[in-house]
């Protein structure tokens, strides 16, 4: 179990000859490799789009046989974004509050954003300063361990705190997205 | 003259980066729309998972109870006949009050990967449209020869909780962890019964066992009970 790299390489490469399908394997990488590098040269646009379809059809054949997993793994990557928006660690917490800080420095800074985008910001940053001020003064208040995710989420006030705070991240945060996609098709399009 | 014609033009032509971000959002909102049964269910799985763990966490806290006081009475010539030292009888402890906001018991199959709590009877929790239901008249799994009714949705809502009861065959194992205790059973009967509003329930009166309601897969005039016993 505790090998080094050159262990770990090692063992890689054993399996890849080991086998004819790892020879096989091995042999089909490098012929993908060694075609697309030519076509750096020789530009022809259909090897590039021939390559895109065989990799895209790969990883649907891999997701199709295992779909059960996929819908698992899919699941479970929801369920672990869902209880970082629920239920934070006060770790997660205190760096969404970090970040919060870098973007008001970034929007006070800024020359390119419009005056909605910055009253848009400065208003979704003072509700969330506000939160973090009520979330700071109500653990001191009540005792709370901070470290302890029971302890906090035992408490009302501290949960509905946290929970609107995320929410409000997550509505900027989506409103942020599509308004710099917005400018994206804007520059390319118009 | 052609300068003015293209101007009108342009600001009457709705422009492509519009119709672009307008069928982002749309795409964007379609998909949080088909999936929001499903992020439904997630989320109650989190809380789910939340409540457990809290639940968990006040098991194991230390109850102290009030210890009586023991008080040694000296020998009443009158009472001859006791034998020994009298002991004061404890003084009256107030009960603490049960929590019905917390879970009374967690209900775990592994077969099918559930693990779910479930409220007592006096719970406003305790309801099919919100949660795994125990059935008023349930004998806790302490009680011997009793038994535990649970009932929940089958289908693809969020709150299906027996969406996959149809899995189980005899044999499987059940659990129920009520008072710090788990209670392991085995699954004996599955039978069907036609869905009129009352359910017969057959088992056997000399165990104590559990019993499983829901809707039968794929049949919406019936449904199926699971009875399993205690091992």
């Amino acid at each position: 179990m505790f090998m080094n790299f050159f262990e770990k390489l090692q063992i890689i490469f054993k399996y890849a000859l080991s086998s004819f399908l790892g020879i096989e394997l091995l042999i089909l990488t490098l012929l993908f490799f060694i075609l697309l590098g030519l076509n750096i040269k020789y530009k022809k646009k259909i090897i590039n789009y021939f390559a895109i379809i065989v990799v895209g059809m790969f990883i649907v054949t891999v997701m199709v046989l295992n779909k059960d997993y996929v819908s698992y793994c899919i699941d479970f990557l929801l369920k672990g974004i869902m209880k970082y928006i629920y239920f934070p660690s006060t770790v997660i917490y205190f760096s969404i509050i970090f970040l919060i800080t870098i973007f008001i420095v970034i929007t006070v800074l800024s020359k390119k954003l419009t005056l909605f985008k910055k009253v848009i910001n400065y208003l979704c940053f003072g509700i969330l300063y506000f939160l973090f001020f009520s979330f700071i003064s109500s653990v001191i208040n009540s005792g709370v361990n901070l470290a302890d995710k029971v302890q906090l989420y035992t408490n009302d006030l501290i949960l509905a705190i946290v929970q609107i705070s995320n929410f409000i991240f997550i509505v900027w945060s989506i409103y942020t997205a599509f308004w710099y996609l917005f400018k994206y098709f804007k520059r390319k399009y118009d | 003259m052609q300068m003015l014609n293209r101007q009108k033009k342009s600001n009457k032509i709705i422009k492509k980066s519009h119709l672009l971000i307008i069928g982002s959002l749309l795409v964007f909102f379609g998909v949080i729309v088909l999936s929001w049964n499903h992020l439904l269910w997630l989320k109650d799985a989190i809380y789910s998972d939340m409540m457990l763990m809290i639940s968990d966490e006040v098991q194991q806290e230390e109850i102290i109870e009030n210890i009586p006081d023991v008080e040694v009475l000296p020998k009443d010539d009158e009472n001859d006949n006791s034998s020994g030292n009298n002991i004061a009888p404890p003084e009256e402890t107030q009960q603490k009050p049960i929590n019905y906001d917390k879970y009374l018991g967690v209900l775990e199959i592994p077969r099918i990967g559930l693990k779910r709590g479930f409220y007592g009877t006096d719970s406003k929790y305790n309801d099919i449209r919100y949660n795994v239901t125990m059935v008023s008249g349930s004998s806790m799994p302490d009680v011997n020869r009793g038994n535990l009714i649970l009932m929940a949705h089958s289908g693809d809502a969020y709150i299906s909780y027996f969406a996959y009861l149809y899995r189980l065959s005899i044999g499987n194992d059940i659990y129920v962890t009520y008072n710090k205790v788990k209670y392991h059973y085995k699954l004996v009967n599955i039978y069907n019964v036609d869905k009129t509003g009352k359910v017969s329930i057959v088992r056997n009166y000399d165990k104590t066992t559990l019993t499983l309601i829901t809707c039968t897969k794929d049949d919406s005039t019936k449904q199926t009970v699971y009875i399993a016993e205690l091992i």
